[in-house]
């Protein structure tokens, strides 16, 4: 049912874009990159100012129903035959959907970033009917409204969440091929294969994935091989702008960067195409090199324009970089400012930096570890150089290669030099060592560089004399199924074999927690989550438990949650100055009523009971013991209530893995002791005996 | 201020560069090819027999007399100073020099030979003035043609380590760079590609990648280097083409035992091929391949029966053979179960070992053959060579089929049977074959000035570049910078060794010695351990090749073999025998704080890493006790 209603989607989807085609004379594909923003703006400002995204879809309902109408009314009076609406264009998509229907159907997320942003969106979207506040984190929402319009339809799935996200990636990676006819079939088969394994070996998290940056990277690469591939009219003003829109909302900083690469790379285009329409004419294949190099006039505008525009790019690039930089730095020093030193701890940081930062542009895997081969961003730009120089030499378009190669050279160093900076100031030599912070930040550019490449090559020009892309596509496939191809492939890009993935096993385990938590609490108490033995860098059980339960449980990232004898961690940073006696402040000031104890250690065996546990309790036999000395007068009632409270309080031993336990508040509003409520199944004590236990219990 | 003695160091070269360009017309490539041979082999002459200083005086004077001449002859003569001369490959070279400067700065001695052999030399050098000689160094059997390069850089610019490095950049690219010195602007492109292509083929296809100060990328360098040169000369100069080949045959022959011989030889046949297919008329060209294969098959057939022959002596009856190679096979510890374990492991690492270390791709001496005879293919198609191809086909077959051969009989008749068995450093001494060949092939390519050859060659390096950056890793800073040091694979054994160093030697007198115990049982971190202890204190601490440094129940470790006749008893003997006043405890392990106690009463069982004992003498000389000293800065007090 949910996946009709996802067709339902699309195809009202499809009614914007035939609408924008209708108005601007575009083709499909072109048609589709404004229909999505409307999408996503329309819904986003529905939900923003009336609270509800619902209106947002009505809206694009008669946006669509508008766009149907007008190409029947065009049928019937004869304008446009069946056979252009009806295009492979839309074939290749619809295809595309069905397949990623099948391949995610009943996935599971079961990566971190997913788990606690991207998936977190749409979901909150979905719950609430509100937008979530616009630019959350400086991260870009925009993929996340989109999901979150196809879901309104479906419903919450995750598997389809993930059919949407590979819908809104091949919308911007099959941009350049809207003309595609019959005989360019082969190419565009070959292209949307080629590309798909290499996402495995190029970016971080793989075809499977809900993240911005991928979406972000198809994007600005299918708009950079468009642009070099058409002819630049007025007209495609509309696509490109919208384009450019989308980038920045998808992930704004990214976003802003490639996107001034690809108003100037408009600009050059216009320029050249205004000033040699009607040469390229006279090109016939076999002209050589030479004759049609100085007709060109490659001389012309490899000269001061080109070197002009590079330098006010270059310092147009730093400036916004700087200011990026900035408000990082505000944003990092106000954050540091209690931590003692951390200024210091900067600098000595900053010595390191350089060289690790090199030998990760140089070395660093853009995948996960599990390809054969390794890709970095050294070797994809490389072989996209050599694939724009390759197409400029077999399109006769040697110009058009130089001003490819050229930009796309000059902006990666700029694209290093803003990222470089940028990573100083947030991570620093601490966080550049975690194992996704360097591919994440090279992977987008090297999706986008190499797509743009791969696809400007693969388009069918006016010129094709040659087998040379289809080869030269053929061989690439093959490289990239050799890197991508193994056993690693399914479970992380596909809903198969989910086991064998990393985090599935916790975040299993965690979701059986959870189901049996929400017996116990009431619908809007807060829970404060400890996982001792957590990973800081990669914490699954945490990222599930705040994605499946949202605001009820604390988030990892401002509340601490695991606590050692050198002090406790907020996010993954260590605060020396945090010590589980904060605990007590922590939960009274987010009114906390439950405390999850996920994995427990030594540590907190140890001074848990300290802290919460004997003390609270020896005081208060104390009390009632004097009590009893003077008036004899012992209610049986309270004697009850002492002997429950010995039952349930915490000691060392009675500490372990997967526990629940309640905060008792005082009557002033402190905290007085935490009182045990139930063993949670965990991994270690999943036979059925406990289970029968706690049920009993 | 070393900065600035390395730079006048690199201009005395340009100098006396300058002043052979005046007198013999080469370009500044080729002068500074010269040049630097000529400064090896009259330091390397004179370091022989007397002090060197007085030779880079002299060196340096010759430089400002190449630079008055120059300038005097150039206002005379507009023309010399134009492009002509200076190529854009003396740019490319002074590039790589001040890159070097940069990513080698603040670096530290870090692979196992230079601690006790490339480095010690060039720290012996600058200390005595003159080569290592037998009686005061570890290993002065090598010849050293290299060392003396660093020693002329460094005595101008005082000891520091990264600028050995640098030095040892710089006589790497001066080889390189010799088939291009007539590359013009327009080149550039083409230059930077060769550039980068040689950085990824040595950091692919070599253990230790382009940093280090073994001798044998400068070999490979130097070698095919005159190679491509011989291809590209200008054939109208007569002396000075003579001058340049034989200064540098002279100095790859200095440069390594035994391998540089055999690489002068293949340069040799390389230049009678040479010399053969450009001169001989289009006619006699068949008969001559055949000829060819049948000296090349024939020589090959004959060097295999001598060497069974060899060999079969060798196993039944050895007291026919000379005096000298009886006891070089003793010594070897030669048998019939050696040749056989050490022909099946060559033959297995020549087909699937490693030759580099660093990169994702691995690349075996077959790929790397293979790799050689496609490009010898692509040449005889793209250039329309196909005779020329089959001979130089045959010269590359033939010259590898040599080298494998000599190289099995090094390992046989001089290497330990451990060592040969292990093929240990095989994969160093097949690279120099093997990047020599692609280098050939690549030559080759290059060769044609037609405009459409040079992008068919271009567009061939391209290829190669690209296949290689898949194997791209960390290491390619880590290991060849001094960026990312702290992730070098042995940054904690030498780091911790320098530190207890220096701490030692504020106690240390001029004529006390330390000797050196570490019972870490990390094996290879150890090597590391007490190779740079005898790099930092020379003479001063124990060597040990000769003596013990870790004991075990079963004996103790001499290099790194296990003697099973020593024990920790022995312990004070050698400490009276080499005259020890400390005693060093780098690693401590249960069995030396349970045994030393018994050998040593008053020092009980507080023994733990990174200790200095003072070892007490009586008045007869005889050792009576150690007591504590020094607690060291120690790894677990980090």
């Amino acid at each position: 049912m949910d996946i009709i209603m996802l067709m339902a989607a699309f195809i009202m989807l499809a009614g914007v874009a035939v609408l924008y085609c209708g108005l601007f004379h575009l083709n499909p594909a072109e048609g589709m990159i404004p229909a999505v923003l409307t999408v996503i703006l329309v819904s986003g400002v529905s939900g923003d100012l009336f609270g509800k995204v619902f209106y947002g879809i009505i809206i694009c309902l008669i946006a669509a129903a508008a766009g149907y109408v007008s190409q029947i009314y065009k049928l019937k009076s004869g304008n446009v035959k069946l056979s252009d609406i009806i295009s492979i264009y839309w074939a290749a998509l619809l295809a595309l959907l069905c397949f990623s229907m099948f391949i995610y159907h009943g996935a599971r997320i079961l990566v971190t970033e997913d788990l606690y942003h991207w998936a977190l969106i749409p979901k909150y979207i979905l719950k609430t009917g509100k937008m979530v506040p616009w630019f959350v984190e400086e991260r870009g929402s925009g993929s996340g409204i989109f999901y979150a319009f196809f879901l309104s339809f479906a419903g919450l799935n995750e598997g389809l969440l993930y059919s949407s996200a590979a819908l809104l990636y091949w919308i911007g990676l099959l941009l350049p091929f809207g003309n595609i006819k019959r005989e360019g079939l082969f190419r565009l088969i070959l292209y949307i294969f080629t590309v798909y394994f290499s996402i495995y070996a190029l970016f971080y998290f793989g075809t499977k994935t809900l993240c911005a940056a991928l979406p972000c990277a198809c994007f600005a690469g299918g708009l950079y091989a468009w642009i070099i591939s058409v002819e630049m009219k007025l007209k495609k003003l509309p696509v490109l702008l919208s384009g450019l829109i989308l980038l920045i909302i998808f992930d704004p900083l990214i976003g802003i960067l490639l996107g001034i690469l690809l108003i100037l790379l408009a600009l050059l285009q216009y320029a050249i195409d205004r000033k040699k329409e009607d040469i390229y004419e006279d090109i016939i294949a076999d002209i050589h090199y030479e004759d049609y190099k100085d007709n060109l006039g490659v001389k012309w505008f490899s000269n001061k324009i080109i070197s002009g525009i590079f330098v006010a790019a270059f310092f147009l690039t730093l400036v916004i970089g700087s200011i990026y930089c900035y408000n990082f730095t505000i944003h990092f020093k106000e954050s540091a400012k209690n931590a003692a030193g951390a200024l210091n701890l900067i600098k000595s940081r900053t010595y390191m930096f350089p060289g690790a930062f090199l030998s990760g542009v140089f070395g660093q895997s853009l995948s996960y570890e599990y390809p054969q081969l390794h890709f970095t961003f050294i070797s994809c730009l490389l072989l996209s150089v050599v694939l724009m120089g390759l197409s400029g030499y077999i399109k006769k378009k040697i110009d058009k290669s130089i001003l490819l190669i050229g930009c796309s050279s000059v902006f990666a160093v700029i694209y290093l030099v803003v990222n470089y900076h940028r990573l100083l100031v947030v991570n620093g030599y601490g966080g550049i060592l975690s194992k996704s912070t360097l591919p994440m930040v090279f992977s987008s550019f090297s999706v986008f560089v190499f797509v743009s490449a791969f696809a400007w090559l693969l388009i069918p020009g006016e010129i094709r004399l040659t087998k040379i892309p289809e080869f030269t596509g053929l061989a690439l496939l093959l490289v990239f199924m050799y890197c991508s191809v193994n056993k690693t492939y399914l479970p992380y890009t596909t809903a198969f074999a989910p086991v064998l993935t990393e985090g599935y096993q916790d975040i299993y385990y965690t979701d059986i927690q959870i189901e049996e938590l929400q017996k116990d609490i009431r619908s809007d108490s807060k829970i404060l989550f400890i996982d001792q033995q957590g990973d800081e860098m990669v914490n699954y059980p945490a990222n599930e438990a705040r994605y499946q339960l949202l605001q009820h449980v604390s988030d990892y990232k401002y509340v601490p949650w695991k606590f050692t004898v050198g002090g406790g961690y907020i996010g993954n940073q260590i605060d020396s100055g945090l010590t589980l006696l904060d605990l007590k402040s922590y939960l009274s000031s987010g009114n906390y009523r439950y405390v999850w104890i996920y994995r427990t250690d030594d540590y907190l065996n140890k001074t848990l009971p300290k802290i919460f546990g004997n003390d609270s309790f020896e005081s208060q036999t104390g009390e009632t013991g004097k009590k009893t000395d003077k008036t004899k007068e012992v209610s049986d009632l309270e004697k009850q209530k002492q002997t429950k409270n010995t039952d349930n309080i915490i000691t060392q031993d009675t500490i372990r893995n997967g526990q629940l336990y309640k905060v008792v508040y005082k009557k002033n509003g402190n905290i007085d002791r935490l009182e045990f409520v139930r063993n949670l199944i965990t991994y270690d004590n999943r036979d059925i005996y406990y289970y029968l236990n706690n049920i009993i219990n | 201020m070393s900065i600035i003695g390395m730079i006048f160091a690199f201009l005395s070269i340009t100098g006396i560069a300058l002043l052979l360009c005046c007198f013999l017309q080469y370009r500044l490539c080729e002068g500074i090819f010269v040049s630097s041979a000529f400064i090896i082999i009259l330091l390397y002459l004179t370091g022989k027999f007397a002090s060197t200083s007085g030779m880079v005086v002299l060196l340096n004077a010759a430089a400002l007399f190449g630079y008055v001449f120059f300038a005097v002859k150039s206002i005379k003569n507009r023309r010399i100073c134009t492009a002509e001369s200076f190529s854009v490959t003396y740019f490319l070279l002074v590039g790589a020099f001040i890159t070097g400067l940069i990513i080698f700065h603040g670096d530290f001695i870090q692979h196992i030979d230079e601690l006790h052999q490339w480095a010690a030399a060039v720290k012996y050098m600058l200390a005595h003035n003159y080569l290592p000689r037998q009686n005061d160094f570890i290993d002065s059997g090598q010849m050293r043609a290299t060392t003396v390069f660093y020693y002329f850089f460094l005595k101008q610019s005082g000891y520091d380590e990264g600028l050995m490095y640098v030095s040892a950049t710089i006589l790497i690219w001066i080889g390189f760079l010799l088939p291009l010195y007539k590359s013009t602007f327009s080149d550039f492109r083409h230059l930077a590609e060769y550039m980068v292509f040689i950085i990824l083929i040595i950091f692919s296809m070599y253990y230790y990648g382009i940093k280090n100060l073994y001798v044998d990328v400068p070999l490979i360098a130097w070698s095919s280097g005159l190679m491509g040169w011989r291809m590209n000369r200008d054939e109208e100069r007569k002396i000075p083409n003579i001058i340049l080949s034989v200064s540098g045959l002279s100095v790859i022959f200095l440069m390594k035992n035994m391998i540089g011989a055999i690489m002068v030889a293949a340069l040799l046949l390389f230049g009678l091929l040479y010399y053969m297919t450009e001169k001989n008329p289009e006619g006699l060209r068949k008969k001559y391949i055949t000829i060819l294969l049948e000296v090349f098959s024939g020589l090959g057939i004959l060097s295999a029966f001598i060497v069974t022959f060899l060999v079969h002596i060798a196993l039944n009856s050895p007291t026919i053979l000379p005096k000298t190679f009886q006891t070089m096979i003793t010594l070897a510890e030669f048998s019939y179960q050696k040749v056989e374990a050490t022909l099946t492991a060559y033959i297995s690492f020549l087909w699937s070992g490693d030759l580099g270390n660093q990169s994702g791709l691995k690349s075996s001496f077959a790929v790397v053959f293979a790799m050689f005879a496609v490009l010898i293919y692509l040449y005889g198609e793209l250039c329309n060579k196909k005779r020329e191809r089959l001979v130089f086909f045959m010269y590359g077959l033939f010259i590898v089929y040599m080298y494998l051969l000599v190289l099995f009989c090094a390992f046989i008749f001089l290497f330990s049977k451990l060592e040969s068995i292990q093929v240990r450093g095989a994969s160093r001494y097949l690279s120099i074959i093997g990047i020599y060949l692609i280098m050939l092939g690549i030559y080759l390519l290059m060769k044609n000035t037609k405009k459409k050859q040079k992008r068919i060659s271009e567009g061939i390096l391209l290829c190669m570049i690209l296949f290689l950056s898949l194997g791209l890793s960390k290491k390619l800073i880590i290991e060849n910078t001094a960026l990312d040091q702290a992730d070098i694979k042995m940054y904690k054994p030498l780091t911790d060794t320098k530190m207890e160093v220096s701490e030692i030697q504020d106690v240390l007198g001029p004529e006390d010695r330390v000797y050196l115990i570490n019972q870490d049982e990390f094996y290879e971190g150890s090597e590391y351990v007490i190779s740079s202890a005898v790099y930092y204190l020379t003479n001063q601490v124990s060597n040990p090749l000769v003596e013990p440094w870790r004991f075990i129940p079963e004996g103790c470790y001499i290099r790194t073999a296990l003697t099973t006749n020593v024990s920790i008893l022995n312990l004070p003997d050698y400490l009276k025998q080499g005259g020890y006043t400390y005693l060093w405890i780098y690693g401590a392990d249960d069995y030396l704080s349970m045994t030393l106690p018994y050998v040593f009463p008053s020092c009980e069982s507080l023994i733990s890493d990174g200790q200095l004992y003072k070892v007490i003498y009586t008045k007869q000389g005889e050792i009576k006790d150690i007591r504590l000293e020094k607690i060291l800065y120690s790894k677990d007090s980090r």
